[in-house]
């Protein structure tokens, strides 16, 4: 029977490959999620602070745990309210009143406490530190080092210099402001970024320990305030190596890295894993992170590509955890979701017209533990991408029950099988069948085969050449190649994702990183 | 639990339908689907799969004992053996005169049989294998 399925792949013409697990005639009328996947992007917040209008009136900013370039804006203007003066007032007295900017207001009196009044100026525990412009001028940005854990200080200056017979002959206080006005500062972290970690090699066989050197940088890597260079400060709070299998590695990585100062570490690594570095710079903490695997025997050019971090391989393995793998076949059934937790994934691979791969997982409805719908319209993620491979996973252990909606077919006859546990035909009172899963299969055994039949179908000729990953619940990795069909034996390769001999759990693949 | 009632059931059923057969399912050759299904069952028989046998109902045999049956007889009796336990399912059922070919494999003195000739469920990517027992009772479904 034929089990070739259709791919509609964008506008491109009808292509026609198989895909676990169903005929297809036409485009799906149920469209899968959106191949991409939008990543929250964080960083230090911008935060507003409103300096009142009362002379001497502070205002604590922000604390950073590690020094941090940080803009600050301030606007707004407060009332100076000015008495009218009297005949024979000082001539330094101000007058008439009227709005003050953030940068103040100048008091000419020789003997006042400051030379500007109202004004917002900054400091913090090592001193003063620049407050928008000199006295009256427009304000501007400044740009200011905020020091680790000293939170500045933002001060509202006083009012003009008090004398007597200013404004009364009985009262020296002619200057006063209006309640409830502020000026309000925005503080804004000068944005930079953490690179990509990046590592002396990302391919060893670790047939022996391997020590690489990581090294962690940032954008832009300084800035210029006042004509001069700064550096970014940044504090390395973390490097930490996880291996893709264990931790057996004796070397533990935050011993042998342990300074913020430094941006190198190098560490001996026995096998597969990912190296995390956390970083404070630019006002929050950030993280990057980089993997160093084995490579694969059969050479797959998707399976090998490191960009991203392995990202096909990561995508495939992933496949399992979309698929709720390890929870039990019996789990997950309710009203709004009648397949059950487990149910099996995909992923669409596809060569970039620049060279490299990316991989896209779909979770299609309808997908079940027994098998996935096809038919999805799969479009590019960029113009002039092709698609080099189709994957699923299997998600099921052998011998464990496959609920799933459908039937059984037995010489023309459909039989209802169970789509849950406990489903019992209403007309008869008989709990209705189910199947068991067998093991996906093993190349030592003579006359195996990996994969189901319909895994084949896709594969085999004419159909157009698409890889197929075979994602399976105990870590192996079936890809299967293309196939003339009956009389010609079938033929794939095998990998680990992980599990297997000690030697192959060197190699196991790094699982998706999630923060 | 209902299901053990199904042998038995099946067995009388099964004397019935053997006596009125008329077009027979016959035996599939030996191909590739014979020998994917031949492979899995060999691979069942490794000691690291006890568990996957005692969840289908199949004992520990030689691989050796692992063939495909080209005996038109037994070919025709797990014919009647499917249609019983499909009776048993879906009691209104009636099943077409056919001669569609079987994969039946001989596992020991049990037996897996294999309908590949019927649509397959759009939704399944796995063969429903049925697994009987030497007197012909029902045991299982194998999916691979």
């Amino acid at each position: 029977m034929s089990l070739r399925t259709t791919l509609l792949l964008g506008t491109l013409p009808l292509l026609s490959i198989g895909v676990a697990c169903r005929d297809i005639a036409g485009p799906s009328p149920a469209r899968p999620p959106a191949p991409t996947r939008v990543s929250t992007t964080l960083g230090a917040p911008d935060m507003s602070y409103f300096v009142m209008s009362d002379m001497w009136y502070t205002r604590t900013l922000s604390q950073f745990p590690w020094d941090t370039w940080v803009t600050l804006e301030a606007t707004g203007s407060v009332t100076l309210v000015a008495t009218t003066p009297i005949s024979g007032h000082s001539s330094y007295y101000v007058f008439p009143g009227g709005p003050v900017g953030v940068t103040g207001r100048i008091d000419p009196h020789p003997n006042g406490e400051t030379p500007c009044v109202l004004n917002l100026s900054l400091s913090d525990g090592y001193g003063p530190m620049p407050s928008w412009g000199p006295c009256e001028a427009p304000a501007k940005i400044d740009t200011v080092l905020y020091r680790r854990l000293a939170a500045p200080t933002a001060k509202r200056g006083p009012l003009p210099y008090k004398h007597f017979y200013d404004c009364s002959t009985w009262s020296d206080v002619c200057h006063s402001t209006i309640s409830g006005e502020y000026s309000e500062i925005h503080e804004r972290p000068v944005p930079v970024v953490i690179n990509k970690l990046t590592a002396s090699q990302r391919l060893a066989s670790f047939a022996s320990p391997v020590p690489i050197t990581f090294r962690a940088s940032k954008t832009p890597d300084s800035i210029h305030v006042g004509g001069a260079v700064a550096p970014h400060p940044m504090a390395i709070t973390l490097w930490q190596w996880i291996g893709a299998d264990s931790t057996r590695n004796p070397d533990l990585a935050w011993a042998v890295c342990h300074s913020n100062g430094l941006m190198n570490c190098t560490y001996n690594a026995y096998e597969s894993g990912r190296m995390t570095v956390k970083a404070f710079v630019g006002g929050w903490e950030q993280t990057s992170y980089t993997s160093v695997e084995c490579l694969v025997s059969s050479g797959d050019s998707s399976l090998n590509d490191t960009t991203d971090d392995f990202k096909v391989r990561e995508e495939i393995l992933n496949m399992l955890a979309r698929s709720n793998a390890d929870s039990s076949s019996f789990a997950g059934w309710n009203a709004s979701n009648p397949n059950g937790w487990r149910h099996e994934t995909n992923v669409a691979t596809w060569r970039l017209p620049g060279g490299g791969y990316q991989a896209v997982p779909y979770d299609l409805p309808g997908s079940t533990a027994c098998g996935t719908p096809s038919g999805a319209p799969l479009t590019p993620p960029v113009p002039g991408a092709t698609l080099y491979s189709w994957s699923h996973d299997h998600p099921t252990p052998k011998g464990q029950r496959l609920y799933c909606p459908g039937r059984i077919m037995f010489n023309g006859v459909e039989v209802q099988r169970a789509s849950r546990p406990g489903d019992v035909d209403p007309a008869t009172g008989q709990l209705r069948p189910w199947q068991v899963a067998a093991k996906d299969d093993d190349s030592t055994v003579a006359g195996s085969v990996a994969g189901s039949r319909t895994d084949w179908s896709q594969v085999q000729m004419p159909a157009p050449y698409l890889r197929s990953f075979i994602m399976s619940y105990d870590g192996t990795v079936y890809q299967l190649a293309q196939w003339p069909g009956p009389p010609y034996p079938r033929f794939w390769m095998k990998y680990r994702a992980f599990g297997g001999s000690p030697s192959e759990r060197k190699c196991a693949w790094v699982k998706k990183y999630t923060n | 639990m209902r299901h053990l009632a199904i042998p038995t059931l099946l067995a009388s059923v099964f004397l019935i339908g053997s006596s009125l057969l008329g077009a027979q399912n016959t035996c599939a050759p030996a191909d590739d689907n014979s020998a994917h299904i031949i492979g899995v069952f060999k691979r069942m028989m490794q000691s690291d799969q006890a568990d996957v046998r005692d969840s289908v109902g199949l004992p520990l045999v030689d691989p050796t004992q692992i063939t495909l049956v080209s005996d038109a007889l037994i070919c025709a009796q797990a014919g009647a053996a499917g249609d019983s336990i499909v009776k048993v399912w879906v009691p209104g059922a009636t099943h077409a005169p056919t001669t569609a070919p079987l994969y039946v494999i001989r596992i020991g003195t049990f037996y897996a049989v294999a309908d590949l000739s019927s649509p397959p469920d759009p939704q399944d990517e796995f063969d429903s294998i049925l697994i009987f027992g030497p007197a012909w009772d029902y045991r299982s479904i194998v999916a691979m």
